[in-house]
């Protein structure tokens, strides 16, 4: 019951800190201002306008989802190493995982935020486009605040061991790479090279399939997705959330010090 | 050694430093323990390795050979964690969050249920004088008042052991004595406390027992009590002089006439024999005779640069 108690403790101050941070504040507004500037980009573009405004909008989500967990991991973690504020937490009966558990929390409460002030924004977006919301839209994004909670996890896991710019390329360069694993298989696939088959085919299997998560598309063309390939994409968002953080925990408490 | 609160047994921590990953050790073989309801000293000069020995014995981190016990736990384990109070040098803060929040949540992290620690934050706010900034973010609070912070923190869960980094550090005088004040009660109720600091006199008024470290290792450890003072010289005060030339001579500085027409003098050690002898032939009349010893930082200072060793 105490291990509850502490990590209710940190996730909610974690939110409470993170949600009184200016950087955050900017970082949200300005994803509010994208938003209606899709409607502009709508104007000008020579494709149907509900379709840019809905590709803007799907595009922003992703984007934000990476600048806020690559800005969230390393202000929660790095900056706790940095300030020193972790002294004072680890010094009492707290275990490594439940500090690391109750920051994971207080880093998903705070996405929520973003996510649902975000969400009311693009609904608001698609009314003046105007974009019918259909169940589709719904589930894509859910699936992408499924990422951005994979993404928040793995965050944890390289501000575990390394420094805030050397997580936020790591974070950037695996977004990328995990949304092109398809691709890489392929490529493997036709490769002759029996060395970079190999090293693509590992590529394939060592990285997360984010493309695994993405219903972007079948949203913005109305198609409807097999309960098969939902299920595949949360047992993928589940597990890699899971990997993530539990590596996370043995770097963590592995560390000698504080 | 069976009152011992906390022990460090032949404790030792490096870290790894540079591109080869070299190794540095920070301490090395610390052994000393400090005993239940009474307050012991940690001094040495920088980079001694005093803030290592107090992480060490808070059970932030590990030794690498030898242990530290908190009534015979190992520190590092979460039943010893929840027997201590620390307080860092500098106090780490969030800067967003409210003073009476971060306390809260210090409170809630010590096992404290939710409700309890709302009525402990305000109690602990109360002791240290910042009830009226609680609802201020951290980041407006001045360094005093940060300071003040951190030792209610490390008092909200009730402790029975305080590990204190330079407590002192920051406060005004006032904020001195009170602090002083506040360890000086915690002790009065049972409390065990190690601090280090670099403010001797607050050391010693403090202080039942002093361990000095030194490039990672123990020098001198022991009771205040049993610091043998050297006498620097001796100071008179006579209120006539008849042979103003000859007193000249013994005295090792200028003869300093008081505004209450008396005269001070002070001559060294070998030369009291002396003044006492011209006191009885009546060359001066002597109303009083006092030893001017060492003071604590004397004492350390001597100790640390190897001109002489504590006895």
């Amino acid at each position: 019951m105490q291990t509850i108690f502490q990590i209710r403790a940190i996730a909610v101050n974690v939110w409470r800190e993170s949600i009184r941070n200016k950087s955050l504040q900017i970082l949200t507004g300005s994803a509010l201002v994208f938003l209606c500037f899709s409607l502009v980009l709508g104007e000008m573009a020579v494709g149907g306008r509900e379709r840019i405004v809905q590709n803007a909008a799907f595009w922003m989500f992703g984007s934000w989802g990476l600048f806020a967990t690559i800005y969230l991991g390393a202000n929660i973690i790095q900056r706790e190493y940095q300030r020193r504020t972790v002294y004072l937490i680890l010094y009492r009966p707290v275990t490594r995982p439940v500090f690391l558990t109750g920051k994971l929390l207080g880093i998903v409460m705070v996405l929520m935020c973003i996510f649902c002030s975000l969400f009311l924004f693009t609904v608001l977006i698609f009314k003046v486009a105007p974009v019918q919301i259909t169940a589709m839209h719904i589930m894509a994004l859910l699936f992408i605040f499924g990422e951005w909670i994979l993404l928040a996890a793995m965050s944890l896991f390289f501000a575990a061991f390394t420094s805030p710019i050397l997580q936020a390329l790591f974070m950037v360069g695996i977004y990328f790479t995990s949304h092109w694993s398809k691709d890489l298989y392929i490529f493997a696939s036709n490769s002759q090279d029996i060395l970079l088959k190999n090293t693509l085919n590992i590529i394939y299997y060592i990285l997360p399939n984010l493309e695994a998560l993405n219903f972007r598309g079948d949203a913005l063309y109305s198609r409807v997705v097999p309960h098969q390939l939902l299920l595949e994409g949360a047992l993928v968002l589940i597990c890699w959330t899971a990997v993530f953080f539990t590596a996370a925990n043995l770097i963590f408490s592995a560390r000698r010090g504080v | 050694m069976n009152n011992s609160e906390l022990i460090w047994r032949k404790s030792a921590f490096s870290i790894r430093h540079g591109f080869f990953m070299k190794i540095k050790p920070i301490v090395s073989c610390i052994n000393f323990s400090v005993p239940k309801g009474r307050i012991t000293g940690l001094v040495g000069p920088n980079g001694a390795g005093k803030t290592t020995t107090l992480k060490l014995g808070a059970g932030l981190i590990k030794p690498q050979s030898g242990e530290v016990l908190i009534r015979n736990i190992p520190a590092h384990q979460k039943k010893a964690r929840s027997l201590t109070g620390f307080l860092t040098e500098n106090q780490y803060a969030y800067p967003h969050l409210r003073l009476k929040e971060w306390l809260q949540m210090m409170a809630e992290l010590s096992g404290i249920k939710s409700k309890k620690a709302a009525y402990r934050t305000l109690e602990i706010l109360e002791l240290v004088e910042l009830r009226s900034l609680k609802n201020q973010l951290m980041q407006t609070l001045s360094k005093g008042q940060l300071q003040r912070a951190g030792l209610a923190q490390a008092l909200i869960h009730s402790p029975a052991i305080l590990l204190l980094d330079e407590p002192m550090s920051g406060l005004d005088p006032y904020w001195r004595l009170r602090v002083q004040q506040i360890l000086l009660d915690f002790k009065k109720n049972g409390g065990t406390i190690l601090f280090s600091s670099h403010i001797l006199s607050d050391v010693e008024r403090l202080c039942d027992s002093l361990v000095l470290i030194k490039n990672g290792q123990i020098s001198w450890k022991g009771e205040i009590s049993a610091l043998s003072r050297k006498i620097k010289f001796y100071e008179a005060v006579v209120s006539k002089i008849n042979d103003q030339k000859l007193i000249q001579n013994i005295s090792n500085s200028e003869i300093e006439l008081r505004h209450d027409g008396t005269w001070m003098i002070s001559f060294p050690v070998d030369k009291k024999n002396k003044i006492i002898e011209l006191a009885s032939k009546n060359i001066i009349s002597l109303i009083s005779l006092k030893p001017i010893q060492e003071n604590i930082e004397e004492m350390l200072l001597y100790s640390i640069t190897d001109v002489k060793k504590a006895s």
